[in-house]
């Protein structure tokens, strides 16, 4: 993985992309030999500011639109792929988080507005893997905590007046009568 | 430092994302946060129910229900429910569940074209026929039911069935249930019990399953056969077995036993796992007097060929423990790994740290027949 690759380090990823499918095999049949051939043909993908990376097919195989798109035009890969979504940043830290194996923890050592980033184009990019891991993980910030909390957190402005919010409260009783009203 | 609001600006499908990560009381009070997230839950195609906070905050049942109606009912009704997770807590102190309230409960949201379905009850209940009569669902984990008398059973598109502290009245009732799951993949029948064995039970090979873990009260049994195409099995050896069926996709085996390891039945079963990779060993935590035996001079093949990790459960360092664990280590090929669990249930199970330093050099010190194995402890 990235920039402009050469042949040898064609054949170092095709090993590394060898390894990273044995791991993932572990939930289905356990190593069993694969008798097929491995396309060693990385794929072009350029971002917004105009960077083309190469990355491994088994990589962007999890990128559901970009596999779509290659699909959909007979596996044409000769050409760069553009992602008018996507900065060179931002694609970076993806390749980072796969290689290092979606480690959360590593997202965590990430600033707030980076993982907005990285979601934007987990999206986009229509990854299930990560935009799942990344997901949870700002759910995890809002899990228990108050109203006000949240809006602190992530700098949500309250839009509603005090009499809009109270009368959300009082259709939803039935709601809010599981736990204390905190704020 | 930052002070825009970067995740009001997230789609709303990445927002009702997010939020399906949380229960539907907390999805729900994140309404109050701004007007931009006011009608998010509602989107959210979950519904995930749990009555801790209400038992916690002194609310009855019926206060819980209104909650479970209203986060259904707020709903636009055309729009399908993906999945139901309904969540009572044994330590419910009111003794008035509302049996009827949550039959209609679970009646609306199954009608919702509802494909993952995952219910815990506070105590065994009688589980409503329609639960077992959706076309829709996928996923089923359902705990603490029992099933006095079965209806119509039809789950074309059920893949997982997992079954807890379950009760059937007759062993034919299950039969039937995975008679009536085509294509199911996981099943689980976990603390299973029956009351009448029937005479006549059709137990058949289910040829979608892949992955099966099976502990039924032992004075029952399921066929092994029903689970012979599997890729995974868990189950409880039963003493009296006499024949096992061949496995012949098997990678994965658990096996546990109720009281005394019979090492016999053990080394049976993995011969009929011609591709057996990955072999745990569920050591009963009793201690009783072994049966006597003798292990096999001719090593079955896929243990000399096929098997890479090992791992021994509840491990104490008894005679025939050690001797399997040996024979393993310098019969296998291929073994990348040998697993020793030394699990401490209040006071540990070796008398000393001597002993266990003893136990760790004698397997250390054993003959291995594969130069890449690793010995790991974990206690």
């Amino acid at each position: 993985m990235g920039e402009k690759g050469e042949s040898s380090k064609s054949a170092m990823l095709k090993h590394a992309e060898e390894e990273e499918l044995n791991t993932k095999r572990l939930k289905t049949v356990e190593g069993e030999e694969s008798n097929m051939v491995e396309e060693t043909e990385n794929i072009k993908l350029k971002t917004s500011d105009e960077i083309i990376f190469e990355v491994e097919p088994s990589i962007v195989k999890e990128m559901v639109t970009i596999q779509t798109f290659i699909e959909d035009n007979n596996n044409e890969t000769s050409i760069p792929i553009p992602l008018p979504n996507v900065t060179s940043n931002t694609l970076r830290r993806i390749l980072e988080f796969k290689a290092r194996g979606f480690d959360e923890e590593f997202v965590k050592t990430l600033g707030m507005d980076e993982v907005f980033e990285l979601i934007l184009a987990a999206n986009y990019l229509n990854m299930k893997t990560l935009l799942d891991i990344l997901t949870k993980i700002i759910a995890d910030f809002i899990k228990n905590k108050s109203v006000e909390f949240v809006r602190k957190f992530f700098n949500i402005v309250n839009d509603f007046t005090p009499e809009e919010e109270a009368k959300i409260r009082e259709e939803n009783a039935w709601a809010f009568e599981g736990f204390e009203c905190d704020d | 430092m930052e002070t825009q609001d970067k995740i009001s600006a997230l789609p709303d499908e990445v927002l009702g994302h997010i939020l399906s990560f949380l229960s539907t009381q907390e999805a729900i009070s994140t309404s109050l946060v701004s007007k931009r997230w006011q009608p998010l839950w509602l989107s959210i195609p979950i519904l995930d129910l749990d009555d801790i906070t209400f038992i916690q905050n002194g609310k009855s049942y019926s206060s819980f229900f209104n909650f479970a109606f209203g986060s259904l009912l707020a709903r636009n009704v055309q729009q399908p429910l993906k999945l139901a997770r309904l969540r009572f807590n044994s330590c419910g102190y009111d003794n008035n569940f509302p049996y009827s309230h949550f039959k209609i409960w679970v009646n609306a949201v199954i009608q919702r074209g509802l494909e993952h379905l995952q219910i815990e009850m506070p105590r065994p209940f009688e589980l409503p026929n329609i639960i077992l009569n959706c076309k829709t669902l996928v996923v089923l984990k359902l705990y603490r039911f029992r099933v006095n008398a079965l209806g119509l059973v039809h789950l074309p598109a059920l893949k997982t069935l997992h079954l807890d502290n379950f009760t059937m009245l007759e062993t034919w009732h299950l039969a039937k249930v995975l008679h009536e799951c085509p294509i199911l993949e996981d099943l689980r029948a976990n603390n299973m019990f029956f009351y009448n064995k029937s005479d006549v039970v059709e137990f058949q090979i289910m040829p979608k399953l892949v992955k099966a873990e099976i502990k039924v009260n032992f004075r029952f049994e399921i066929p092994l056969k029903v689970a012979s195409n599997v890729e995974y099995l868990r189950f409880f050896i039963k003493p009296d077995t006499e024949c096992f069926p061949v496995f012949h996709n098997l990678i994965h085996l658990e096996v546990s036993f109720w009281f005394v390891v019979r090492w016999n039945l053990v080394f049976e079963m993995i011969k009929h796992c011609p591709k057996l990779q990955t072999f745990v060993l569920f050591l009963p935590l009793e201690s009783f007097p072994p049966m006597v035996w003798t292990f096999p001079q001719i090593v079955p093949e896929c243990i000399s060929s096929k098997l890479r990790r090992c791992t021994i459960m509840n491990y104490k360092g008894k005679k025939y423990e050690l001797q399997f664990a040996k024979y393993i280590l310098q019969n296998s090929r291929a073994l990348q790994s040998m697993t020793i669990h030394n699990k401490r249930v209040r006071n540990t199970y070796f008398a000393n740290p001597q002993d266990k330093i003893r136990i760790l050099q004698e397997l250390a010190m054993c003959p291995k027949s594969s130069t890449t194995c690793k010995i790991l402890f974990k206690s």
